[in-house]
């Protein structure tokens, strides 16, 4: 009896403990035996273990490892892998575990990490999602490793550097950046006539310049050429002197004059008798595909279009230039950026891959890599020009001069869901369903909601 | 030994009661561990969700108690109301056509035609096919640019049609490829249904010289109407938690047109990291979903057959 009992009481609580073992981070097993063996031996064996210490520090330099988790070049992993290595090669007493994530997974993944204490040393990030990783104090601030090294930040683009400050904070380090020109079809404004565009253009030059160019070529009364195409929508905002949030990034800025006439000149844009192709224009054909057809004379992208528009575009000639002004001159700035997880063991070592990977050193080979553009001068200004030498756009410089002006959208660490609550309103202004101002009085009492 | 033994020679009276404990004992003992694992993995989230819907929660930082506030802001939020309106509209488009198409399939496969167990088949696929692999089929097909579906219509000498950037069609598109995916397996239900149905009722219907149709809306239908009903009851629980499709194909655009509850749940809870406020409205759509099927439950003796 009391045999069958004590059975089947034993085999519940092995049932049980399997899941609860299952369960428990392997680190408190270990606390747990540790804490088991008597308070004497524990004594004993700390002892000892400061001696081991010391007697391995004089033989030979500790060596850490660090483990970095990154998307940077993910379709080429070599890029990223020989950045690890020849960090490797100059310190030897590091080792670097490098794991590849792709940037669609890379910040639940990361987020899970930090949620389970395990997060990574060395976390790749781009500019949208750091503010949000800062705010929840995932993140180690810079600002002390900077200064105590007298590391020089002057080796940078000043604007991606300011990127990922928040706060005043240094958050991560620049890697590399994109920043978005006016790519135009030579030929096409050859054909039409058209000076091309220079750098000081604005609103006028943009708009008249498109309406020479926007052309029924068959005049079956259907548009065969567009001299513009819109780009992502904030653009509007920062040429008209706006902003999505006020300064403090407290309150919605969207129904400011200058805002509601910002948005009003890109709807006009793409309505009808326009010089951008609308919605339903789009249907038949993206804008990314109307400028390879030579449909389209001028398209605001990134370096990004450089190497598939110089594989695809053969019958006309083509090159990049300021986006026209319009209150002021604007464009944007995107950016991926090495950081330190502020729960880092080995901080030392992760600030030192952090000054390499983003450094001359890394930005070279990433640069080599082809992966986007170094936000390091040097490297921008060689290697990248270099690359481009013989090929399209000949004024490859402009992406450089134009980081000079960039900006970013808020560092609000609801960017997000800020964007979800004014993107479909927009929407539907530019469908013509809305006025800009109903729509943005609709997007205003969603994000002041979101803000609160 | 002692173990088995009174197994074998239960006592009398008072000790009869401890065997039959003994005999539940080990019954409960056999069901203790998917019991935990139900334990585990199902009633402990459950409870967990719904603690979790009365707090402010990033993942990251510490709970922070808030009371019922996340179920008031739900009736305060915009979004939330256009999300609960396209899943409605959504399953009012979707049940009717995920009925009546397998239903006409299943009478089809029915017949005793060649190559039957190829047809079923093939009708079956996308139904174990991935959840991704369908997103991107039907993402190509439906592009607007270079879309099977849109290359025929302009073949055709029509205009394309924006099916998934067009806000007036894009929840049609995701309307059509849940059925798509459904079909083979609510035809394979209303299969087994049909083959239920006791041949010797369609030989008196002969007889009484009913045609075919006739058979069919006075026969077979009431016949099979309890499975109807199951396949509406399952099939609106199922597009109440519609998800995956608009993940993968419109991410909820354009212009809110997709955008279903379920996706705004994870978005809140994942993207936005409003893990309470996410889980308030998990647990809103809980009960509307068990509103729906009581009330079905209810009405159901109106129309299901052996329920009168």
């Amino acid at each position: 009896m009391k045999n069958k009992r004590l059975l089947i009481i034993m085999s519940a609580l092995m049932i049980l403990s399997l899941f609860l073992g299952a369960c428990a981070p392997a680190t408190q097993e270990a606390v747990e035996t540790e804490e088991a063996v008597g308070e004497e031996t524990e004594a004993v064996s700390e002892e000892t273990e400061a001696v081991v210490e010391e007697e391995t520090e004089e033989a030979e330099v500790e060596q850490t490892t660090i483990r970095v988790m990154s998307f940077f070049a993910y379709d080429n992993p070599e890029v990223e892998a020989g950045v690890v290595e020849a960090f490797e090669a100059a310190y030897p007493n590091i080792d670097v575990e490098l794991e590849m994530v792709p940037l669609s997974d890379i910040i639940t993944k990361y987020k899970t990490l930090v949620a389970g204490g395990e997060a990574p040393d060395i976390i790749s990030l781009n500019f949208e999602n750091t503010s949000q990783i800062a705010a929840l104090g995932a993140l180690e601030p810079l600002d002390d490793y900077i200064a105590s090294d007298g590391y020089d930040m002057s080796i940078y683009y000043d604007n991606t550097v300011g990127m990922y400050q928040m706060d005043g904070v240094q958050w991560a380090m620049p890697a590399t950046f994109s920043d978005v020109v006016i790519f135009y079809n030579k030929t096409l404004f050859d054909e039409a006539g058209v000076d091309y565009p220079a750098e000081d253009w604005g609103w006028d030059d943009l708009v008249s310049a498109g309406e020479v160019l926007t052309q029924d070529t068959d005049e079956d009364g259907v548009t065969d050429i567009f001299g513009y195409a819109l780009a992502w929508w904030p653009m509007y905002l920062f040429l008209n002197g706006a902003d999505v949030l006020t300064e403090d990034g407290s309150a919605c800025a969207l129904q400011s004059p200058e805002a509601i006439e910002g948005f009003n000149k890109m709807v006009d844009l793409q309505s009808e008798g326009g010089i951008a192709p609308s919605r339903g224009d789009l249907a038949t054909q993206g804008d990314w595909d109307m400028f390879i057809a030579g449909r389209l004379a001028m398209y605001p992208t990134g370096p990004w279009a450089v190497q598939p528009f110089n594989d695809s575009i053969t019958d006309f000639e083509w090159d990049i230039a300021h986006h026209p002004a319009g209150a002021q001159k604007a464009t944007f700035l995107f950016g991926n950026a090495y950081a330190m997880s502020s729960s880092s063991e080995n901080k030392d070592a992760a600030w030192e891959f952090l000054k390499f990977a983003t450094g001359p050193e890394g930005g070279q080979i990433r640069q080599e890599g082809k992966y986007e553009i170094s936000t390091v001068k040097s490297v921008a200004e060689n290697e990248f020009l270099n690359s481009l030498a013989g090929a399209f756009p000949e004024s490859a410089i402009v992406f450089m001069e134009a980081a000079e002006y960039a900006m970013n959208p808020p560092k609000t660490p609801y960017w997000s869901e800020v964007h979800d609550a004014i993107w479909p309103e927009l929407e539907l202004a530019l469908m013509g369903d809305l006025t800009v101002e109903e729509a943005m009085a609709n997007a205003c009492t969603a994000v002041n909601a979101i803000l609160e | 030994m002692d173990m088995v033994k009174p197994l074998r020679k239960p006592r009398r009276s008072k000790g009869r009661r401890t065997y039959r404990w003994r005999e539940a004992l080990w019954g409960y003992l056999f069901i203790l561990p998917n019991f935990l694992l139900i334990l585990v993995f199902t009633l402990f989230p459950v409870l967990f969700a719904f603690g979790v819907s009365l707090t402010d929660w990033s993942l990251l930082s510490l709970p922070v108690f808030v009371g019922l506030k996340n179920y008031v802001n739900i009736f305060q939020d915009p979004v939330a109301k256009v999300t609960f309106k396209n899943t409605l509209l959504f399953t009012a488009m979707s049940i009717p056509l995920r009925i009546i198409l397998p239903l006409l399939l299943a009478v089809a496969l029915n017949q005793k035609i060649r190559g039957i167990a190829f047809y079923r088949t093939c009708y079956y696929l996308p139904v174990i096919s991935a959840s991704v692999a369908v997103s991107m089929l039907f993402m190509w097909i439906l592009d607007t640019n270079f879309g099977l579906l849109n290359r025929l219509i302009i073949a055709v000498g029509l205009n394309p049609v924006g099916w998934l950037t067009d806000p007036q069609y894009a929840l049609f598109s995701i309307v059509l490829v849940t059925v798509w995916r459904g079909l083979g397996f609510n035809m394979i239900i209303f299969l087994a249904a049909l083959q239920d149905v006791p041949e010797d009722l369609y030989d008196v219907a002969d007889i009484d010289g009913a045609n075919a149709l006739q058979k069919f809306l006075y026969l077979t239908i009431p016949l099979i109407s309890p499975t109807i009903f199951f396949l509406i009851i399952t099939g609106i629980m199922d597009s109440f938690q519609s998800f995956d499709l608009v993940y993968n194909m419109t991410e909820g655009g354009p212009a809110r047109s997709t955008y279903l509850i379920g996706f705004y749940i994870w978005r809140q809870a994942f993207e936005y990291l409003h893990m309470g406020y996410g889980a308030a409205l998990a647990y809103l759509l809980f009960f509307a979903i068990l509103l729906i099927t009581l009330l079905q439950w209810v009405f159901r003796k109106r129309w299901v057959f052996g329920e009168r």
